[in-house]
């Protein structure tokens, strides 16, 4: 960094500095800027001291770093003679220093400071930077957020300070898509790839962090491996058909429904809930937890809808419990999954016949030369329950083996 | 039997067999070279030799495993006997219930054709229909118990009712053994599956039909069934469909409350009630039960 030295006293050109220091300088003034680093005079000798008496030699700034901060930047400014140094200035307006030696003064930067050039006075003159320091706003800080915890794509929103002119936002490393709705408040969300972590808000006066960590919810629910991930997996099941029919009943079809179609679906929903309460009470501390549901794809107030749509589930659950027994390791729950996926054939048929009468069995279920119904893996079944399950709740079964 | 409709078939409820073959190809050029040339009569033992190759069975089996699906293939061919003597007979059903009837025999023929080739060599002698005397008159030898059972549907429906729950039944208490194969156990509760359904529409037609609702659990069952339903359509012959078998605490009754030793009534108030927690599970019955049922009808 270039600096200009301005002489404390009118004094005329081609003064030579007095023997302040063991090393005699001759310091050369030219009133221009003056790259004064390469007029150090080298080879300068006692016998050049043409003028007795001490003279203070006045400050140089050779540089100074960061070339920007924020309040409370520590500036470190390297030049010379700033032994004695009476005032340190940016952009006109003092600020706090130290003289940590003839070569070397720190300042502390103020809140106050607005961008401008720095000035080092001394008994010998005042050196001023030739490019002025910018002060940046002040870093940011993240004093609250909410919600704590949530899935990707919840909206989260940051309480702090100084969020004017954020450049990045992210979530345990992770970069989000985010808003500044004003210099306290920033609205984010949070990203798929994002691991729970805190918040860190980068502006140009530096980033600051949220005290706590997000909780970066799973999109799925594990349902583990072995006996008690195929248990799990059956039990999320009939928490879907659980839910199916409580929607279901409290649909616009089921009010005006036929005697026969409520009081089976009634039944139904009974049985559901039941195999789920049974699965729950069966797994303990090993259940999963309640899912949430989405049936917003179907239309409880049409016949048609619902009556097809229990279909799907009943079909599904079937073939589900089919299937599931290959991943059983042990014998145990084996008669746990017949005695219900036959209730669950029964259903099966009964809608089936609603919506078809004689359509109990078909080649759509059933071989046509088999007669074995259709047997799915526990992959093919949650692509097509997923669909039902919101984010959090859709249900990973890569434990089952 | 049409060889590729089979394979298509079972690829649908097991994506995997051409896997556990040689691989798809090598299948197809087995079957392209050697299959195309066999005789309609000679591809069923072509079919067991893929099957054993496939899944290690025919003369593989264990012995209680082959037991088991003999037992189960004894009831598929008394079911299928008795919905084709029906077909054949004079008995007065709707064109509907017709319909119905032929679904639930060609199932029936299906699962017997299957369990055969799982069985390959271990399975039993083919049962013609003259095995069996669904009058129960053991042929003439005693006096029949139910004399009308081709003339009066009731008595036709009743019985297919005991059929379709006791098949349910006899698969259930058969997983135990057959959980050594998980092929096998898969298999036997695809075909279990099948025979609930069954149960299910017979139940429905007992009741006139799906809009109808379910009266007297005698003579309008649920399409479900309703604690023991005392025994059912039949209870003074075929009672022990429906009741508890051999040891109970592993055969209950079909009245069980209690399933892994919780107590739903008392574990889910609000929840369960008696007709629903017998409803929302069906019980195993053991072997030596289902076969002295089946014996009622056998000369």
């Amino acid at each position: 960094m270039k600096s200009v030295s301005t002489p404390a006293f009118p004094e005329p050109t081609g003064r030579v500095a007095g023997p302040a220091l063991g090393r005699r300088s001759f310091l050369f003034y030219s009133g221009a800027s003056v790259a004064l680093g390469s007029l150090w005079l080298a080879g300068c000798t006692k016998k050049e001291a043409l003028t007795p008496g001490p003279i203070t030699a006045a400050p140089t700034i050779d540089a100074f770093t960061p070339a920007a901060g924020a309040p409370g930047t520590v500036i470190t400014i390297t030049g010379t003679n700033f032994t004695g140094a009476t005032a340190v200035t940016l952009g006109g307006l003092a600020v706090p220093y130290t003289v940590v030696s003839a070569t070397t003064i720190t300042v502390t930067l103020p809140v106050t400071a607005a961008t401008g050039a720095l000035a080092v006075t001394t008994p010998g003159g005042t050196a001023t930077s030739s490019t002025p320091f910018t002060v940046l706003p002040p870093a940011s800080t993240i004093t609250s957020f909410s919600p704590q915890s949530g899935l990707p794509g919840t909206i989260v929103t940051l309480i702090g300070t100084n969020f004017t002119g954020a450049t990045r936002v992210t979530l345990g490393g992770a970069t989000t898509v985010f808003s500044v709705v004003n210099a306290t408040t920033i609205t984010l969300t949070v990203p798929a790839t994002a691991q729970t972590g805190v918040f860190v808000v980068t502006t140009p006066g530096g980033t600051g962090s949220s005290a706590t960590v997000f909780t970066v919810l799973p999109q799925f629910v594990n349902v583990g491996t072995g006996d008690l991930g195929v248990l799990n997996y059956v039990y999320a099941l009939e928490q879907l058909e659980a839910a199916f029919y409580a929607s279901v009943k409290a649909g616009s079809y089921f009010a005006g429904a036929s005697a026969a179609e409520k009081a089976a679906l009634t039944d139904i929903a009974g049985h559901e809930l039941l195999h789920r309460e049974y699965l729950k009470a069966v797994l303990g501390s090993n259940a999963i937890k309640d899912l949430e549901t989405d049936f917003s794809a179907i239309n409880f107030g049409d016949r048609a809808a619902v009556l097809a749509a229990a279909r799907s589930f009943e079909d599904l659950g079937v073939a589900a419990y089919n299937g599931a027994a290959a991943y059983l390791t042990t014998p145990t729950y084996l008669l746990v999954l017949g005695k219900i996926s036959s209730v669950e054939a029964r259903h099966a048929a009964l809608i089936r016949d609603f919506l078809t009468y004689n359509t109990f069995v078909g080649a759509d279920i059933i071989g046509a030369t088999s007669g074995l119904e259709t047997a799915k893996t526990p992959a093919v079944v949650v692509t097509a329950a997923n669909s039902y399950l919101k984010v959090g709740s859709k249900l990973d079964v890569s434990g089952l083996q | 039997m049409n060889l590729f409709n089979l394979l298509s078939d079972i690829e649908a409820v097991d994506p995997e067999v051409y896997a556990r073959f040689d691989g798809r190809r090598r299948v197809f050029q087995h079957l392209g070279t050697v299959g195309r040339r066999l005789t309609a009569a000679a591809v069923p033992g072509a079919l067991s030799a893929l099957f054993s190759r496939a899944y290690g069975q025919g003369t593989g089996l264990p012995a209680d495993v082959a037991n088991v699906l003999n037992l189960a293939l004894q009831l598929e061919y008394l079911e299928y006997s008795f919905y084709s003597l029906a077909l054949s007979s004079p008995l007065p059903l709707t064109a509907e219930d017709r319909a119905a009837v032929t679904l639930l025999r060609n199932d029936e023929n299906n699962h017997v054709q299957t369990l055969r080739t799982v069985l390959g060599t271990a399975a039993i002698a083919p049962l013609p229909f003259s095995a069996f005397d669904f009058t129960g008159s053991k042929g003439g030898r005693q006096a029949p118990a139910f004399p009308t059972v081709f003339s009066n549907p009731y008595l036709f429906l009743s019985l297919a009712q005991c059929f379709e729950d006791l098949g349910v039944r006899a698969y259930k208490g058969a997983l135990p053994t057959l959980f050594v194969n998980k092929l096998v156990t898969e298999a036997a509760l695809s075909i279990h599956s099948v025979e609930a359904r069954h149960a299910s529409h017979v139940r429905t037609m007992r009741r006139g039909g799906a809009q109808s609702l379910p009266g007297s659990p005698v003579s309008a069952p649920k399409s479900w069934i309703t604690g023991s339903e005392t025994g059912g359509p039949l209870p003074n012959l075929l009672g022990n469909v429906y009741f508890s078998g051999t040891p109970t605490n592993l055969y209950p009754s079909e009245d069980n409350t209690v399933q892994s030793g919780i107590n739903l009534l008392s574990a889910f108030p609000g929840v369960a009630t008696a007709a629903l927690a017998s409803e929302a599970f069906d019980e195993p019955l053991d072997a030596v039960s289902v076969s002295l049922l089946m014996g009622y009808f056998r000369v």
